[in-house]
């Protein structure tokens, strides 16, 4: 009995990993675009119970908001823009069953490689150590001597944010370049000023009503999300994205028009810049206190290190905030949280308006 | 091989069956929304190979690497060490899915423009259209 | 164990039965029954008895959890707050799901016995 509790969550694992194969082929199969997307979103949510019982809930809290609520919505909103239907008719089957036979075997090889990798023991089942980084990582991340340490019980917030800061930064300015490239394809776009009357548009009452009382919650359960980052599972990631779920609930219960008296495009870029100026801020605000005063200190530097003794505090009145930590948490969910509101308004313009636009322009 | 090793076999194969699908999907439906489709599955399934590769076998299970308490001492942080989860590669998977989100939000804008332009979604006849 | 134990054990085993008892039947009646109406009550059972029920008999087994310490306050706290969600939220996503699908003409009424929406729009009380 006590082997089949033990067993219970790799029992789970393999049937959560199987029925997402069988949502994911029928995906692919599926020639009414609508339901592959429902799909899809099967897959999603069967691969965050994969990870869940993977022990990454970080992982978790940013999954379910982006691939189960936004990524849909967003194609959706696509598909009834453009076509319903994907016509199959005139494919060679010669051609498909050589691409199909060169992917099998591009994906046995570089998955036999990747199971290699475990580096450790050459087995499939990981093993009971872990490597050498991830135990550094472990016992440092929050440790009596201040100098060798992230002063953060959160591992994966202190990786992402301290020891493998850079990254970080630039993951914001890959993020921050797609969302000036959608920007600048709709540069000639607005938002027309139209009334929004209460009775004619939107969803009915009971949508509304409910819809009313639900968006503050979700807010303020997003700036907890974002603002705990550092002492539980959380972060500025996870908080943004739970935030931008509201935009488009508001769009799709209400309509365009009432959103946009919440966030005005431009109030939207406004803030993210914000944002932005913040996260770079927080980056280097130990090297310029440290310079103004003459002594030495790197970017991005959390806690005091050996040669550098300048740091951020680690507590306020007996709480924990780990430094550089709690502000680059802040300022991250507002960038994220805006550029993604700033997407979706742009997303949700009648098709009307932009032919004209683009009419207007062609000629 | 015991029972614990084969289900985790199973899990890693079907995650292979989904990366052969989803790449079967870029390359051979021709409907752009499609191809959208199918690239965030292939996404998705090589972040959970990232995962997979930072687990450990614990007996009964391993931990998350979030401590629980503020002043851990010596014998905690032995513990927490021998029985928590690879750290790296969630760290890794977070910024990766932001980052999937905002690539494929610029993807449906350019496949808007696409269709805008030149009146399908269609890849074979777009191509045909341009050349 | 204690009486208190006990009784909170027994009671969140059965809640959890009473669920999957309702999703089994949900998953039948999804099947056979013939109208996208009708088979959004069958649904309706397995977000509310299926869903909701569960986790409430969850919330009081880990009440009554010992080993776990004080944590199964907080367990059993969150496990009610999300169920109070559930109740309230579901209804009136099944209640957007049936407008839409009648209003946008997506579903086959067939069979039909009587449809006093179609009167009431006919009559002008009901726009839209």
């Amino acid at each position: 009995m006590n082997e089949l509790y033990e067993l219970t969550p790799y029992l789970v694992l393999a049937i959560s990993a199987l029925a997402s194969t069988v949502a994911v082929y029928l995906a692919i199969i599926e020639k009414d675009l609508i339901k592959a997307v429902l799909y899809s979103a099967i897959q999603s949510t069967f691969y965050a119970l994969i990870f869940y019982l993977l022990m990454v809930p970080d992982i978790v809290l940013v999954y379910i908001p982006v691939s189960v609520g936004l990524l849909p919505a967003i194609i959706i909103v696509t598909i009834k823009k453009t076509e319903r239907y994907e016509d199959v008719a005139g494919i060679p089957k010669s051609s498909s069953i050589t691409i199909l036979s060169l992917v099998v075997a591009f994906t046995f090889i570089a998955g036999y490689l990747l199971v290699l990798s475990h580096a450790i023991t050459l087995d499939v089942f990981p093993s009971a150590d872990a490597r050498a980084l991830a135990k550094w990582f472990l016992n440092t991340t929050l440790w009596w001597n201040r100098m060798f340490s992230a002063m953060s019980p959160e591992a994966v917030t202190a990786i992402v944010w301290d020891y493998r800061g850079l990254d970080t930064y630039f993951e914001t300015s890959v993020m921050y370049l797609a969302i000036i490239g959608a920007l600048a394809l709709a540069r000639y776009f607005e938002i027309p000023k139209k009334e929004y009357r209460e009775e004619v548009m939107g969803m009915s009452i009971i949508g509304k009503t409910a819809t009313r009382i639900v968006v503050p919650m979700i807010l303020v359960v997003a700036i907890s999300i974002a603002l705990h980052g550092h002492l539980t599972p959380g972060g500025g990631f996870q908080g943004g994205v739970t935030a931008a779920v509201t935009v488009s609930l508001l769009i799709f219960i209400f309509s365009t028009y009432f959103a946009i008296r919440f966030f005005k495009i431009n109030t939207a870029i406004l803030l993210r810049i914000a944002g932005l100026i913040g996260i770079a801020l927080s980056a280097v605000i130990t090297a310029i206190i440290a310079f103004s005063t003459g002594q030495q200190a790197y970017i991005f530097q959390n806690q005091p290190k050996v040669i550098a003794q300048l740091g951020l505090p680690y507590e306020v009145g007996g709480n924990l905030i780990s430094g550089t930590l709690f502000l680059f948490n802040v300022f991250e969910f507002l960038a994220v949280f805006m550029g993604f509101a700033i997407l979706f308004l742009l997303l949700s313009i009648p098709e009307e308006i932009i032919r004209e636009v683009i009419r207007g322009e062609m000629e | 091989m015991d029972a614990k090793a084969y289900l985790f076999t199973v899990t890693y194969i079907a995650i292979f069956a989904n990366i052969v699908i989803s790449l079967y999907g870029i390359f051979v439906r021709p409907s752009i929304i499609k191809k959208i489709i199918a690239l965030s599955i292939f996404g998705d399934c090589t972040f959970i190979y990232a995962i997979l590769i930072g687990f450990r076998k614990i007996e009964p299970y391993p931990t998350i690497p979030v401590m629980t308490v503020q002043q851990p001492s010596q014998e905690y942080i032995k513990e927490f060490v021998s029985t928590a989860v690879d750290p790296l590669p969630p760290a890794l998977v977070l910024t990766g899915v932001v980052i999937g989100l905002a690539t494929m939000l610029f993807l449906v804008f350019l496949a808007l423009q696409a269709y805008r332009v030149f009146g399908t979604l269609d890849i074979r006849k777009i191509v045909r259209m341009r050349g | 164990m204690s009486l208190i134990n006990f009784v909170l054990t027994i009671m969140g085993y059965t809640l959890i039965g009473i669920g999957a008892f309702c999703q089994v039947v949900a998953g039948i009646g999804m099947n056979r029954f013939p109208n996208f109406f009708v088979r959004l009550h069958a649904a309706t059972i397995a977000a509310i008895g299926g869903s909701f029920t569960p986790i409430i008999g969850c919330s009081l087994l880990a009440l009554s959890f010992e080993e776990l310490g004080t944590i199964r306050f907080f367990l059993a706290g969150g496990g009610f707050v999300t169920a109070a969600f559930l109740l309230v939220l579901a209804p009136v996503g099944s209640h957007l799901l049936a407008k839409a699908a009648y209003f946008s003409k997506a579903t086959v009424l067939q069979p039909k016995v009587v449809d006093v929406l179609e009167e009431d729009m006919r009559r002008g009380e009901v726009h839209e």
